[in-house]
């Protein structure tokens, strides 16, 4: 495939130094070519717990948490953002894990199920670990 | 495009805003099916039809259930490319203690395309085609040219061993029980997917190459009056945690907040002495709800012995005992520190004592204030919290007198909405939880909005007006776009058409269009509108055309043109 590096003006040299640019020829013609490495984008996770003696739902243990977290760590690798720039000015980037959106999901001191939304595997550890706001009792 | 002569006949066209956006066909969301023979949405296992749902294996439902979502959505937007979402069903970790549910979100974001209202902005890829008329991202369902990826844990499927029998609901009629909606997640996921969602990192305030995006043109802070897509790094940093102070101002869900949020924010109001509050506080999830006109009454500080514990931290304020001033605190409002103990017990102490309400002063930084967790039916007094300046400043008042407080609920601001502009809140709390600040709603929005950063209980399957903004938000960020020229966010109307085409008759006159986003065909659908007979509409038609002949918009050929389509329409 013919390449050629074409930016728009507003995107100086600045943003050239900070961004891996794959550049293409037009929009449509390679913005998956150019990353079709990365075959699934997961963007979100969710846990809850179960109390096995009483099988009541209770919030994690820090044990449980960091291990199912380790788990959510194994399947949202962050990768590095790379942006395709065609010749028609189109910029294309595929997301990073950074900007994906969690769904996570824990059960309170109180018994009750507690869930909330936030971008990326750091933010969803700290949820998972009982380190994000939910509903306090004390 | 728009022209400068039709700038100036904004006042005239400002009163069409309230005409319906243009209709909209809709868009085609495939699910593609990501699992292997025999697994996850292939599996075979024979289960029973349920709410709605007629698949009879496990598989089926699970596809079912995904291309449900897929569907509400669907229906209510408009593209002519088919959003393709990547779907799976995976074995993730389940055990008798701990799973990973599921995920879902999107996979490709594009600035700068043809079709595009705005330059240098980020769109979700799924949104940058719609407007670009094309794949911007062509290429084999299974890659990157997706446009949303979704997978959940297939191992929650009622085996015992996992999570106690807990599963996915998979029917579609949100009758979830204590199971967990896989309907309401797929659509709260999707609606990120789709553009309910910046690409702003709050806690640092950078952005993809640094450019904007389409979510942050509509994001507004009231204290600075600036856009997100205004602000510097350091300005988004903060504005991230200025709490119920960043607002969506996109015309079409501030248009349907009327319709969609109820009125009632609960407050406590300072009735004396002047110049404090009102603070806004978290509601208990024991006692009864906080309602209006409330309950008035003077506030005192509740005084307890001092615990001697293991642990320490008691102090004379934190109302973990009996208190020793119940004489003071009864019949009035009690004020008890946050800390040492549970707030029931807090709230036992303060009922015993005979208080009428309890307010507890939170005694770390934070806000909006959250809410006061915990379960006890034997609570019967309202209790809420306040954030820990909002104590000090009550408390320091009390050190100069009687302070008389009104803890209610202010039927003059719709729930979730800002209180000097009415536009609805967006969730900004401090300290920021990336992710979920700013790219969903507050969650004081009520009746629950699907893209609140919790997904309540309550919720049902719609995802628009008049239970739900998230459609609205899509029309704002451009959905329906009519490429007039005028954002969608601002444009009062959507689906201008280039000439004045009145009831298939095409006048050949060009179909301005003002600084609102309205044109002279949305003039003529407003005599529509509200003639009563054809003879009214016509001239009511007349009357206008006249009107912009008369301010410089139209020829003399180009009135005639009109009123002669007008006089032979069928119109009503």
């Amino acid at each position: 495939m013919h390449k050629r590096l074409v930016w728009p003006a507003l995107l100086g040299l600045a943003v050239l130094a900070t961004a891996q640019v794959a550049a293409a020829a037009g929009p449509g013609a390679s913005a998956a070519d150019a990353s079709k490495n990365v075959v699934s984008v997961p963007v979100g996770g969710m846990q809850v717990a179960i109390d096995a003696r009483t099988g009541r739902l209770r919030q994690p243990t820090p044990q449980e948490a960091r291990a199912l977290a380790s788990e959510l760590a194994r399947l949202f690798k962050p990768r590095s953002s790379a942006a395709t720039v065609f010749a028609d000015g189109t910029v294309g980037m595929v997301v990073d894990s950074e900007y994906f959106n969690f769904s996570v999901v824990r059960i309170g001191a109180d018994g009750h199920l507690q869930n909330t939304c936030v971008h990326g595997q750091a933010a969803a550890d700290v949820f998972l670990t009982g380190g994000a706001a939910a509903l306090e009792v004390k | 495009m728009a022209n400068a002569r039709a700038f100036r006949l904004v006042a005239l066209i400002l009163a069409l805003a309230l005409l319906p956006g243009a209709a909209f066909a809709a868009a085609t969301i495939t699910v593609v099916n990501m699992d292997g023979p025999g697994e996850g949405f292939n599996d075979p296992a024979a289960v029973a039809p349920v709410g709605g749902n007629p698949g009879t294996t496990r598989g089926a439902q699970r596809l079912i259930a995904f291309q449900h979502a897929a569907n509400i959505w669907g229906a209510v937007l408009d593209s002519p490319e088919t959003i393709y979402v990547q779907a799976s069903f995976d074995p993730l970790t389940c055990t008798a203690t701990g799973a990973t549910l599921g995920a879902a979100g999107a996979i490709q974001i594009f600035a700068n395309f043809p079709g595009r209202e705005f330059d240098n902005m980020w769109y979700h890829v799924a949104l940058a085609n719609k407007l670009a008329g094309g794949d911007l991202a062509p290429g084999p369902n299974g890659t990157t040219a997706d446009d949303i990826v979704a997978f959940f844990n297939s191992n929650l499927n009622g085996n015992p061993a996992c999570l106690g029998g807990r599963k996915f609901y998979l029917g579609l009629d949100a009758n979830h029980g204590i199971d967990i909606d896989l309907v309401t997640v797929l659509l709260h996921e999707f609606g990120h997917g789709l553009g309910f969602a910046n690409f702003v990192t709050e806690a640092t305030g950078s952005r993809p190459l640094g450019l904007d995006d389409i979510f942050s043109e509509y994001t507004l802070d009231v204290s600075t009056g600036k856009r997100w897509n205004e602000m510097t790094t350091a300005e988004l940093v903060a504005s991230a945690i200025n709490s119920r102070k960043v607002v969506w101002d996109g015309l079409h869900v501030t248009n349907a907040i009327p319709t969609v949020l109820a009125f009632g924010t609960p407050l406590l109001i300072v009735n004396s002495p002047a110049g404090l509050g009102p603070y806004d506080v978290g509601s208990a999830s024991f006692g009864p709800p906080i309602t209006a006109p409330g309950v008035t009454g003077n506030l005192v500080r509740a005084i307890d012995p001092v615990e001697p514990g293991p642990p320490a931290g008691a102090t004379a304020f934190d109302g973990c005992s009996p208190f020793t001033n119940a004489a003071a605190v009864a019949g009035n409002i009690a004020l008890v520190d946050r800390g040492f103990c549970t707030f029931n017990i807090k709230a036992q102490n303060a009922q015993a004592a005979g208080a009428m309400a309890m307010i507890v002063a939170d005694n770390a930084p934070g806000a909006p204030p959250a809410g006061l967790g915990g379960v006890d039916p034997t609570i019967t007094i309202p209790s809420a919290r306040v954030t820990q300046p909002a104590g000090n400043a009550l408390k320091t008042a009390l050190g100069s007198g009687m302070v008389n407080v009104t803890l209610g609920v202010d039927l003059s601001v719709r729930a979730g909405t800002e209180a000097t502009t009415g536009l609805a809140h967006l969730n900004a709390p401090n300290p920021v939880q990336p992710g979920s600040s700013i790219s969903h709603w507050d969650p004081i929005a009520f009746p629950n909005q699907l893209m609140e950063p919790s997904i309540n209980g309550d919720l049902t399957h719609s995802v628009q007006p008049p239970e739900d903004l998230s459609l609205k938000e899509m029309t704002d960020i451009g959905w329906f776009s009519d490429g007039d020229g005028v954002p969608d966010g601002r444009d009062a109307c959507l689906g201008s058409t280039a000439t004045v085409v009145i009831d298939g008759c095409d006048s050949g006159v060009a179909n301005d269009v003002f600084a609102d986003g309205c044109t002279i065909s949305d003039a003529v659908n407003a005599c529509a509108a509200g003639a009563a007979n054809h003879g009214a509409f016509v001239s009511c038609v007349t009357k206008v055309t006249n009107n912009f002949k008369k301010q410089g918009l139209l020829t003399g050929a180009e009135k005639d043109a009109i009123q002669g389509c007008a006089a032979g329409a069928n119109i009503p």
